[in-house]
């Protein structure tokens, strides 16, 4: 199996940036589902909670640090915004 | 199909680092795991005076409970608990507010002689399950349980294409451990597949619930707690009124709740705003057999059934959490389910720790980093550190003196100390697998040692099967003595492998 180099920047976006992302994320799109309560939480709980388990991975499949980040910041940003507009 | 080289190895690090991080603690939460279904079966066994049978029908037992209730009321106005007998406790059990934790005690259903709680035994190996007891424990099971379900998913993903064949291929006197430990490690992955992402989503949920509520709250509902609460199935309590009432009537409301579900049965009775005119009963049930169990009837002051839950969950959210809370606590199994749930739970622990073990062999062979190091030893005293803090605990019931003052918190102490004890012996030994195998010898022979004392300080015969709850444990307590000695002796075996193998290496 090939050694894999990850770099500080892919780490640190992937155990410190990814999960907290996915979180906001997943928050503000399942918010925003045109469901009642009850199916938004499920949703949350079903598909979100994976979701943030399994972010750090697609940090790290990222190209380099600097784009695990700006993914990071990416979907952080756009979950941010759908939160406050939503 | 078949993962890329690149995402294989990336996804293959991702697997190894967050399992040899949370390695430790998810080895607790599955070692623990196996007594945690028993917290209720072990009363008898903890408590002697619970080995005798009930002694009154229910119709005496709730005077003696409204009796209770109605002094309690009289007394103070707050929470307050108490539960019919039941074969494993068959005294009432009375629940009030101590601090920030609660406080028991037993009450003889006849007599009405009274003792403060005594042992915590099962019920602490239940907390330990998920690190109630330790600062912040909770929401660590609860991060733990996420890690679970990245190593879960991955470790899926890494056996893409091959899974069939790392279900059946188990190479146990192959001459490198490395293979022993990567076959070990993949066949309880692959059948435990299932089973980690039930036990991850649902540990998740019951860990995070907590510290997530207030930010699903604002972004889900829009802020409303009650539409929250609402939706999971546990609405909230009115406020007392400041207007002092007796009890609620507590043989009526347990009238309600059979009427209403009739295949339930329903044991406790927990009372918000006992003593003040807004006093609400809260009747939790089980209906025996089902994978969602649990029901509920809440009941006014005044005997009005003012909400009920039925078993299987009334909406979209609270039917499937109720189905995975069901397998998580194996709340529709017989003792025999149980069982089976335990042996699950013991072996998803050894497939974390084979996990350790392969990553630790994969580097002994190279050249070990401090971290490896570390990782041995801290394997070595927490996991087997954790088996004679069980011995310890079940001993220190035993042993300690049933009048004790503070008996309940020496018997955690012993717990805690001997864990403790044990990971310093690990980093403190001159081999980590050493220290292993005599924690492990020692928590073994201790464990087997348990049902012996216990017989020869109450005069009767062990292993007796005309006491079901007491055989149960003797034999539970017996085969995870056998469990830990045979571990003990498979890394000996090990090790006496591994001198010859490297004495020739050493020798040239």
């Amino acid at each position: 199996m090939a050694v894999h180099v990850h770099g500080p920047g892919r780490i640190t976006a992937a155990i410190l940036g990814a999960p907290a992302a996915a979180l906001v994320a997943t928050l503000a799109i399942c918010g925003a589902l045109p469901f009642p309560g009850d199916a938004k939480l499920l949703a949350f709980t079903f598909a979100g909670l994976p979701a943030v388990a399994l972010a750090p991975c697609a940090a790290l499949l990222a190209r380099s640090g600097t784009r695990a980040w700006i993914g990071v910041m990416s979907v952080f940003t756009a979950g941010a915004a759908l939160l406050v507009v939503g | 199909m078949k993962l890329g080289p690149r995402s294989y190895a990336i996804l293959w690090d991702a697997h190894a680092w967050a399992g040899a991080v949370a390695s430790v603690l998810l080895f607790v939460v599955f070692f623990l795991g196996a007594f945690a279904l028993f917290a209720e079966e072990l009363s008898p066994w903890q408590e002697r005076t619970f080995r005798a049978p009930i002694a009154a029908d229910d119709a005496m037992a709730l005077a003696v409970a409204q009796r209770l209730a109605d002094a309690e009321a009289a007394e103070r106005q707050g929470w307050f608990g108490i539960s019919l007998p039941t074969d494993e406790e068959p005294w009432l059990r009375v629940w009030r507010p101590s601090g920030s934790s609660l406080a028991y005690s037993f009450v003889h259903p006849v007599s009405g002689e009274r003792f403060d709680q005594r042992s915590d035994l099962g019920d602490f190996l239940n907390q330990m399950h998920f690190f109630g007891p330790l600062p912040h424990g909770q929401t660590i099971a609860g991060f733990a349980s996420l890690v679970l379900v990245l190593l879960a998913v991955t470790g899926f993903l890494l056996q893409l294409g091959s899974v069939l064949r790392e279900l059946i291929r188990f190479r146990p006197f192959a001459k490198q451990r490395r293979v022993f430990w990567s076959d070990a490690h993949k066949v309880v992955g692959v059948i435990s597949l299932p089973f980690f992402l039930v036990f991850g989503l649902s540990g998740a949920v019951l860990g995070l619930e907590e510290s997530l509520d207030p930010a699903v709250t604002a972004a889900l509902f829009d802020g409303d707690a009650a539409a929250m609460a609402e939706v999971s199935e546990w609405p909230r309590l009115p406020e007392p009124s400041g207007v002092p009432a007796p009890a609620p009537d507590l043989r009526a409301a347990y009238e309600s709740a059979t009427a209403r579900y009739p295949d339930a049965v329903h044991r406790w009775f927990f009372i918000a705003n006992l003593g003040d005119e807004n006093a609400i009963v809260d009747l939790p049930g089980e209906e025996p057999g089902k994978i969602a169990p649990f029901t509920n009837v809440r009941i006014d002051r005044r005997g009005e059934v003012i909400w009920t839950r039925d078993a299987g969950g009334g909406n979209l959210y609270a039917g499937p959490v109720a189905a995975l809370y069901g397998l998580h606590f194996a709340s529709w199994a017989s003792l025999w389910g149980k069982a089976i749930w335990a042996l699950l739970s013991l072996l998803g622990a050894f497939g974390i720790l084979a996990g350790n073990l392969l990553w630790i062999e994969r580097r002994r062979v190279k050249a070990p980093t401090r971290f490896d190091r570390f990782l041995a030893r801290f394997t070595a005293g927490g996991c087997a550190g954790l088996a004679i803090a069980v011995a310890a605990i079940f001993a220190a019931n035993q042993l300690l003196p049933s009048d004790m003052q503070g008996r309940v918190g020496a018997e955690k102490a012993a717990f805690l100390l001997a864990w403790a004890g044990g990971i310093a012996y690990a980093f403190a030994a001159r081999d980590a697998a050493v220290a292993a195998k005599r924690l492990l010898l020692g928590a073994g022979y201790c464990v087997l040692a348990v049902p012996f004392l216990d017989a020869a300080l109450t005069a009767r015969v062990p292993f007796d099967p005309r006491t079901p709850w007491l055989f149960a444990t003797e034999a539970g307590l017996a085969i995870f003595a056998c469990l830990l000695l045979s571990s003990a002796a498979a890394i000996r075996r090990m090790g006496a492998r591994r001198q010859k193998v490297s004495a020739p290496v050493t020798a040239a």
